[in-house]
């Protein structure tokens, strides 16, 4: 393996996080979703964790936080995130297949996850009632599914293309 | 023809002059009137002459064209930057003039409530999530802005409150996001409730005047100011007006959809209050 390898392969990931940041930001805010706007960025978290393992799932969930924190999420996106990423990669470790079925549970799991700590908080601490947060989360979470397919395919690429096998990164 | 000429020339010159003066003759004759053969050519060579003259015209219509063609284009050029620079000018003129119509707004804002400090700020992005409704300013508290100062628009309606502050930026929570909570009293009738944002209407902008006495008098199109007894918060600020008007049932209080006084949805500068002087 060159030393190049992982800056090439890491890289290739967090370019390809830029066209969903790109949608989320200027395209899907302007089309008017009925009660909620799709929502990507946990299905990237899913495609990296599952197939880097869990310390690298949490670093890119980490990362794809503070991306989502620019977007206007809020700053516990940073925390909720890399949880997310630890979570769904463990569920990749214990059974959960590679493939794009496996990916597509692994992406609709780290949604609702995401969703469900994001009300969790939001009633916790700011009060808001939890039954009323789910009006949010559900149309967000069928208006994201239609969407699995363009983040699959935009992840299969970088993780083909570099051949990194993960090694001391993942656990 | 040269046989012709060598023994008839003497002939045909003897005609061609009889000609001559018999032509000359009839001019002499004739004065100042066309005389017959002088007419009988005319006719003949018209046409021709006719088609000559338009032809010549047509020559010197192209080559005129084809000298101006390069004047034209050169010309043409010249006219579009200046088209080019009018519109920039036009452009500049239009968002000077808008940016006057804040500032004036906003100075007789200022001079109605010289209570209140104002920090101008620019706004660098709006939230575009499905869970909260925020704006993120171009200022933060190296300008003296701090957590929970009001921000208004330039006529000094209510927009929301800062939430988070870095040196050089703020984000302000909406009045329409779910989190939001202020106190309120209606114009018309004084009373008081709380303003609160909810999940429910956060999607269409709106947000709730909860807690109001069940045999409230507010009615739609009534205006709803901010309220804060204890000087958290500065009071009189416009918030929006009474949509709609509910009532529990058996319950103990009423409660109002209230509509943004502000465009929350086109925001690009806005004014946070840093300081005001409270009635104590």
């Amino acid at each position: 393996m060159g030393r190049q390898e992982p800056w090439r392969h890491w890289g290739a990931y967090a370019l390809a996080l830029l066209p969903l940041l790109l949608l989320e930001a200027l395209l899907f805010w302007r089309i008017p979703f009925p009660l909620a706007h799709p929502f990507l960025l946990p299905f990237a978290i899913a495609m990296v964790a599952s197939r880097e393992g869990i310390c690298a799932g949490a670093g890119y969930g980490l990362f794809v936080g503070l991306c989502a924190m620019l977007l206007g999420h809020g700053s516990s996106m940073l925390f909720l995130c890399s949880l997310v990423g630890c979570v769904i990669a463990l569920l990749f470790a214990r059974g959960l297949q590679q493939g794009f079925w496996g990916s597509f549970l692994g992406g609709m799991a780290a949604l609702l996850l995401l969703s469900l700590l994001r009300m969790l908080t939001l009633a916790l601490f700011r009060g808001l009632p939890f039954l009323a947060l789910c009006s949010i989360a559900f149309p967000e979470f069928f208006w994201s599914l239609p969407f699995f397919p363009l983040v699959y395919g935009i992840y299969l690429l970088p993780a083909r293309r570099t051949h990194y096998c993960k090694g001391g990164l993942a656990v | 023809m040269k046989k012709l000429l060598r023994h008839k020339g003497i002939w045909i010159l003897a005609v061609a002059l009889s000609l001559s003066l018999i032509v000359a003759a009839l001019s002499i004759l004739w004065g100042d009137r066309t005389g017959p053969l002088s007419s009988l050519s005319r006719t003949i060579t018209a046409p021709l002459q006719t088609a000559m003259n338009s032809i010549e015209q047509n020559a010197s219509h192209i080559y005129g064209q084809a000298a101006q063609f390069e004047q034209l284009r050169l010309e043409n050029e010249n006219l579009k930057q200046q088209v080019a620079q009018l519109e920039d000018r036009a452009r500049d003129g239009q968002l000077a003039r808008e940016e006057n119509q804040r500032l004036r707004s906003l100075l007789d804002f200022k001079q109605r409530r010289q209570d209140l400090t104002f920090e101008p700020a620019k706004v660098l992005r709006e939230s575009t999530t499905n869970w909260n409704r925020t704006i993120i300013l171009s200022k933060g508290s190296k300008s003296g802005i701090s957590a929970r100062d009001c921000v208004v628009d330039a006529s000094g309606r209510l927009v929301g409150i800062v939430s988070e502050v870095g040196s050089n930026d703020a984000t302000v929570v909406l009045i329409s996001d779910a989190g939001f909570t202020l106190g309120g009293s209606g114009v018309s009738t004084g009373e008081h409730g709380v303003l609160c944002g909810d999940v429910s209407l956060m999607e269409k902008g709106e947000l709730r005047f909860s807690y109001l006495p069940r045999d409230t008098a507010l009615s739609p199109g009534d205006e709803v100011l901010s309220f804060a007894s204890e000087g958290l918060y500065p009071t009189g600020l416009l918030v929006g007006r009474i949509a709609s008007v509910e009532f529990d049932e058996g319950g103990l209080y009423a409660h109002a959809t209230i509509t943004p006084a502000a465009d929350l949805a086109h925001l690009n500068q806005v004014f946070v209050i840093t300081n005001f002087l409270t009635d104590d």
